[in-house]
């Protein structure tokens, strides 16, 4: 964890800040998971070739991508297949997809790669052994890819207001590690630098499956017309990244993963906290942090959504951000006392939930002195286990302390219990029914923490407070879990979301938003209250422009012009 | 099969929770059937016994009275008792005591000694201390485990296939007084193999907490309509 720095600027409560609907406003950081990989790529200078691409003209076939790191050698395995349209669905429930890919450690023989031609293919339904990482599919984007391939056959480049609106090449419907399906387990590698970091192997089979689609449309552009063909341009390569859609299954993990989830927040609000701090702002540290507001700005503009929610907090984001930009602006600002935590205060008070997450994401931007380092910092290593040491008169003043907002939930009433959160049979992934008229509550999942929490409470109040915690949970060994869980919550103090997540008014979308903005997602484009589209890695750098000096500075992309 | 040790923990949490083991219980019982592959115990058998034993009600769990007296006892006579239901419980009480305590923990006619012992190994870890495991074998013999932070230490080599024991005594142990005659255990491949049955037999209990997918959840509980292709 990390440590905790004396300052007389305020580390924002967990309170305000674990609530759904703020994670549902949430930004991507320069702390963001793909942002760090990028540095590292960088850092250690990563080189990232196309080994083989053996695809017909129709781009169908075998395609192999290496990652020579300091220390190793990773390969991408991409499978392309002709997909008919009547199994397209871009959905987690398809069986059958434009491509699948697996990440490789090392570089695979001829054995390996027909094996994984077997069992690639099949996703799920296949098994996996633990030379292989990370498995992945993606679909083409329908709106885009043809049109694409379509201009560059013919020698122009597509339309950048088009390439914009989707953002993507094809999007990705699922990312498996971390032992799924017989993958290798993540703790056979957390000892590898390179990939120690959460998420860190699956955002490297992202990035490189980006870099495969642009391959992908430069050859089938050219198998169409080899005289007058071109390559897609650089630029616009720099401003596709993948798409994903992200639905339910993402969002208990943030629930079942109490001290990694804390560590993402907490270093996120200590950054936010260290750079409100400052007491003086100098002149290159201004026009950074204006000019990256100036493109997020634009960026926010050129954000489409079909969402009308999203789109009227779009708008009043964009106008808000301006008000922001006029105070920094002002001639005064530099020279008032801690003048981010000035700018960062009146947006507290004054603007929406997305003006003030977004603003903490600029702040951070111009001083990777202090937030690199916090970004190294995001891994759980502990192990926690239930301490039944602690007394019941403990465990009790931490509940009251640490829980109000859970206790202070009436769970008889209908609405406070309308949902129950299960695993389908069918695609073995987290659902969400409601209670009394779904099938299936009494399998429910258990990750209602909120209500847990609240009957432990209630039966605790009729045991003693000297007893400890070892001998109550001998006789309710129900409550073993979630008196751990409590104990987590009083240590790590923005493990736990501080909401409801069965009530009739959780929107999970909030959740999947909190979460996806920490890998480094962007262009949020909620499709319901359960499943969003984003886009990762626009703007990123591209596999041989690593090395070069600006290649962190790519949040917030906008259009080339 | 091989198999990674991520599915082994969800197949043991998820098998305990289809047979109604309390969500903490059956957590540690996974960590331990983990722990036991880390170690070497290419094998979930015990677990399978040991399940078997729990749905049957061959084995039950314990007398509360009596085991806040340290002494775990089957709350039926006649009946085993569950060491899946019991090890969290004695590994509490081992966490009371002082570490120069003298006292003695008994556990008798437990079903899977093994898991008992697993258990104890992880608690070694947890709070890096040495416990001494002592298996009063039914010919009057017995046998030694040593439990420290950086694993087994053993007396005799086929130990582990035939722990039987209808009485345990667990104590504190101080690694200095390890006798040469002690060999520390080596851990095992990291290739984990199950057997098939054995795969099978775990997820039919663990796909019993599935729920049957309808027109409706299909297109309602995950997300949209059937199709957003874009």
């Amino acid at each position: 964890m990390l440590d905790k720095i004396c300052t007389n600027i305020e580390i924002r409560s967990p309170s305000d800040v674990m609530r759904l609907e703020r994670l549902g406003a949430t930004f991507p950081t320069r702390l963001s998971f793909t942002r760090r990989l990028i540095r590292l790529m960088h850092r250690e200078s990563w080189k990232i070739n196309c080994k083989k691409f053996d695809l017909n003209d129709d781009g169908f076939g075998v395609a192999l991508y290496e990652v020579v790191t300091s220390k190793r050698i990773y390969t991408l395995i991409c499978f392309s297949h002709y997909l008919s349209p009547e199994l397209r669905t871009d959905r987690v429930i398809a069986n059958h997809w434009d491509a699948t890919f697996v990440l490789f450690d090392g570089i695979p023989n001829q054995t390996d790669i027909e094996r994984l031609s077997k069992n690639v293919p099949k996703q799920e339904a296949g098994r996996f052994q633990k030379t292989e990482l990370v498995i992945s599919r993606a679909n083409k984007s329908v709106r885009l890819f043809a049109e694409v391939i379509k201009s560059l056959s013919k020698g122009n480049q597509p339309d950048i207001n088009m390439v914009n609106s989707v953002g993507y090449l094809m999007r990705t419907t699922a990312v498996y590690a971390n032992g799924k399906f017989g993958l290798c387990d993540r703790l056979h590698y957390t000892d590898r630098s390179e990939l120690s970091h959460p998420f860190q192997v699956e955002m490297l089979i992202v990035y490189l499956i980006r870099l495969f689609t642009f391959d992908l449309v430069d050859h089938i552009a050219y198998q169409i017309d080899k005289k007058n063909s071109v390559n897609l341009n650089r630029d616009i390569k720099r401003h596709l990244g993948i798409g994903n859609a992200t639905g339910l299954g993402m969002a208990p993990f943030l629930i079942s993963h109490p001290v990694l989830i804390h560590n993402w927040f907490y270093a996120r609000e200590v950054s936010l906290q260290k750079i409100r701090s400052i007491n003086e702002v100098g002149i290159n540290k201004l026009n950074h942090f204006i000019g990256v507001s100036k493109k997020a700005i634009q960026h926010a503009k050129e954000w489409l959504v079909s969402d009308e929610f999203q789109t009227k907090r779009n708008l009043i984001l964009i106008k808000e951000m301006y008000k922001v930009l006029d105070l920094a602006e002002n001639k005064n600002f530099r020279y008032k006392n801690k003048p981010w935590n000035y700018l960062f205060s009146k947006a507290s008070s004054d603007f929406g939930l997305e003006c003030q997450e977004l603003l903490l994401s600029l702040l951070l931007e111009p001083y990777p002195e202090i937030i690199d380092e916090i970004s190294e910092a995001l891994e759980d290593r502990t192990e926690e286990f239930l301490d039944v040491n602690m007394t019941i008169g403990q465990l009790k003043e931490i509940i009251d302390e640490n829980y109000k907002w859970a206790l202070d939930i009436d769970f008889n009433d209908p609405k406070q219990n309308y949902h129950f959160w299960y695993y389908s049979k069918e695609k073995l992934e987290p659902r969400r029914g409601i209670r009394g008229q779904d099938l299936g509550s009494e399998k429910e999942m258990r990750i209602t923490i909120a209500k847990d929490v609240n009957l432990l409470r209630k039966v605790l109040n009729d045991v003693k407070d000297d007893l400890s915690i070892a001998n109550f949970v001998m006789v309710n060994s129900n409550f073993r879990d979630i008196a751990c869980r409590v104990q987590i919550g009083s240590k790590y103090h923005f493990s736990e979301i501080r909401d409801n997540i069965i009530s009739n008014s959780c929107k999970p979308v909030d959740i999947l938003r909190g979460k996806l903005a920490f890998f480094g997602a962007s262009k949020f484009d909620p499709k319901s209250d359960l499943w969003t589209r984003i886009t990762m890695y626009q703007g990123a750098p591209l596999n041989d422009e690593i090395l070069s000096s600006d290649v962190d500075d790519w949040c917030f992309p906008i259009k080339p012009q | 099969m091989i198999v990674s040790l991520n599915e082994i923990q969800n197949l043991i949490y998820r098998s305990g929770l289809a047979v109604k083991l309390p969500a903490g219980v059956a957590k540690e019982n996974s960590f331990v059937a983990v722990r036991m592959f880390r170690e070497g115990f290419g094998s979930l058998n015990v677990f399978v016994k040991a399940f078997n034993s729990l749905r049957k009600t061959l084995s039950v769990n314990f007398d509360v009275v009596k085991a806040s007296e340290g002494n775990f006892v089957p709350m039926i006579n006649k009946r085993r008792l569950s060491s899946l239901l019991v090890s969290s419980s004695v590994c509490d009480l081992l966490t009371l005591f002082e570490e120069n305590d003298k006292k003695k923990i008994i556990v008798k006619k437990i079903d899977e000694p093994l898991i008992l012992f697993f258990h104890i190994l992880q608690l070694s870890k947890k709070l890096n201390r040495d416990f001494k495991v002592s298996f009063f074998l039914q010919n009057n013999e017995t046998n030694f485990l040593i439990s420290t932070y950086e694993g087994i230490y053993y007396l005799k080599e086929n130990l582990f296939e035939e722990i039987d024991a209808d009485k345990i005594t667990i104590e504190n142990f101080t690694k200095q007084n390890l006798s040469s005659d002690f060999n520390g255990l080596n851990k095992g491949n990291i290739d984990f193999f199950l057997e098939d049955e054995v795969w099978l037999y775990f997820s039919k209990f663990s796909d019993s907490l599935l729920v049957e997918d309808s027109i409706k959840s299909r297109i309602h509980n995950a997300g949209s309509g059937l199709n957003d292709n874009d």
